[in-house]
């Protein structure tokens, strides 16, 4: 017998798919279920090739920051190559100085455990009563000293973790037993690296999420009539990318 | 608020009362009422309550926690809502699935329908879900009725399909509030319940940690 997961095609989950349904239900059903995915925004590219650098001088300790701040900016180039938009100069030139912050911080942590196989340590978990798995992508593991640190670009610093990353950092916690699991919050000129906090109730929250999910999913088959259910709310940052307000009045008809 | 079935404790109230249940996979009520037969051998009558079906619910004193309910017997392990439930007790039933669920308890009252108090326990998720939302709409509205107790209506249910079963989940509603029936007594309490605080996520930056002497694979798992 099919749970409502699989009924929707749905064969594992993550922190990104719950995050999503629990702040933007309707795009959660326009993205995942519809399969209309909207554009990814420049600032998620900001992220990913700041990162890329990042990684280069934390697995490279005598590379320096120069070279893994010209790999960072190589990397944006190539993913925003078809990306046009106005904050486009902003978020490249915010790079060097998140790689530059973030190497000066986290060299000292030494050198992180080398994934098997791909850029990221992949971890699969189980959650009491969601009937498939959840899958997570670590960053960075530091074996020596027993910590998990999650890189988080931006331009201005949190004071705290988010809720939706400390639901992500508690699974990744739940994955790995006895580690301390780290976010780094990564500005052009400061970081904030902060420890999860009550990452059994995080954990709690994104199985309760979960399992929402999955009671939504449950009332139909159809992706159409669970977009008849739900309503976009384009005053939220979900939906700030013009193509995916676009596609959201196509799909829910306002 | 959330029930907060998620994390254990010890047993509830020590009385013995008689019960309601819902079926949910028929969408339907009962009162069971237990008597002795010439014999003396005690025997279970099951009367179906139709809906709307009116009860006051002592949500104020709710218990969660964990519930056994199979052919061995019926053992309720309860705490008052926003304590600790604990892990999950062990044991098995013939099928190889844990013998006990997750799940609420709390009281119900009806002089004419019930006789008096019983109580209502379920572990079906669906009527978890929907228990959960009455008392958060229980939450919202209790402040302004210190010292009452809600009527409330079962007036419809809704089904909920998981895979090729369908479930009904009861549809509470919150008529009125009223003073607390006297055969409604609430348990002693040394003070009352304090709201459940959103947990922190941790803030505050930390210093690059000091390498550990021994590997964090051969320590115990902190989430079992």
């Amino acid at each position: 017998m099919m749970n409502a997961f699989e009924q929707h095609g749905i064969g594992h989950l993550s922190v990104s798919q719950a995050n999503l349904f629990a702040a933007a239900p309707a795009l959660y059903v326009m993205e995942r279920l519809l399969g209309h995915r909207g554009g990814v925004g420049i600032s998620a590219h900001r992220g990913t090739a700041a990162e890329h650098g990042i990684e280069r001088g934390l697995f490279s300790p005598d590379m320096p920051v120069s070279e893994c701040q010209d790999a960072a900016l190589k990397e944006f180039d190539r993913l925003t190559a078809l990306c046009a938009g106005a904050n486009r100069d902003k978020e490249r030139e915010a790079i060097p100085g998140i790689v530059e912050t973030a190497l000066a911080e986290l060299r000292q942590y030494g050198a992180p455990s080398r994934p098997e196989g791909g850029r990221q340590h992949k971890i699969e978990c189980r959650l009491d009563g969601v009937p498939v798995p959840v899958i997570g992508y670590l960053d960075f593991v530091f074996g020596q000293s027993g910590t998990i640190v999650d890189l988080k670009t931006q331009l201005a610093l949190s004071s705290k973790i988010k809720e939706e990353h400390a639901r992500q950092g508690a699974l990744y916690q739940h994955a790995h037993g006895n580690y301390e699991m780290r976010f780094a919050y990564t500005t052009p000129k400061k970081i904030g690296v902060y420890v999860l906090e009550n990452g059994r109730q995080h954990l709690e929250a994104l199985r309760q999420i979960f399992l929402r999910m999955e009671r939504f999913l449950s009332v139909s088959k159809d992706p159409k009539e669970l977009a008849g259910i739900v309503c976009p709310d384009y005053s939220s940052f979900y939906w700030s990318d013009p193509a995916t307000r676009a596609k959201g009045l196509q799909v829910f008809g306002f | 608020m959330a029930l907060g079935i998620g994390n254990a404790g010890s047993s509830g109230s020590g009385e013995i009362l008689n019960r309601i249940e819902y079926d949910a996979r028929a969408g339907r009520f009962f009162r069971v009422d237990r008597s002795q037969n010439a014999s003396g051998d005690w025997e279970t009558n099951k009367v179906e309550m139709k809906t709307p079906l009116t009860l006051v619910y002592d949500i104020e004193n709710i218990e969660v926690g964990w519930v056994k309910l199979d052919k061995s017997g019926v053992d309720f392990r309860m705490v008052a809502i926003g304590e600790n439930i604990g892990p999950r007790p062990e044991g098995t039933d013939m099928n190889g699935k844990p013998s006990y669920r997750q799940g609420f308890r709390l009281k119900v009252y009806s002089k004419n329908l019930l006789g008096g108090v019983r109580t209502f326990a379920h572990t079906a998720q669906c009527v978890i879900g929907q228990m959960d939302s009455l008392h958060t709409r229980f939450s919202t509205q209790f402040p302004a009725n210190q010292g009452k107790v809600p009527v409330v209506t079962v007036t419809d249910t809704l089904p909920i399909k998981s895979g090729q079963s369908t479930n009904y989940a009861p549809v509470f509603t919150i008529d009125k509030w009223i003073d607390r029936p006297a055969d409604l007594t609430a348990p002693a309490r040394a003070e009352a319940p304090k709201p459940q605080a959103v947990p922190s996520t941790g803030s505050g930056h930390a210093p690059p940690p000091a390498p550990k002497t021994a590997e964090p694979a051969d320590m115990e798992p902190e989430f079992a």
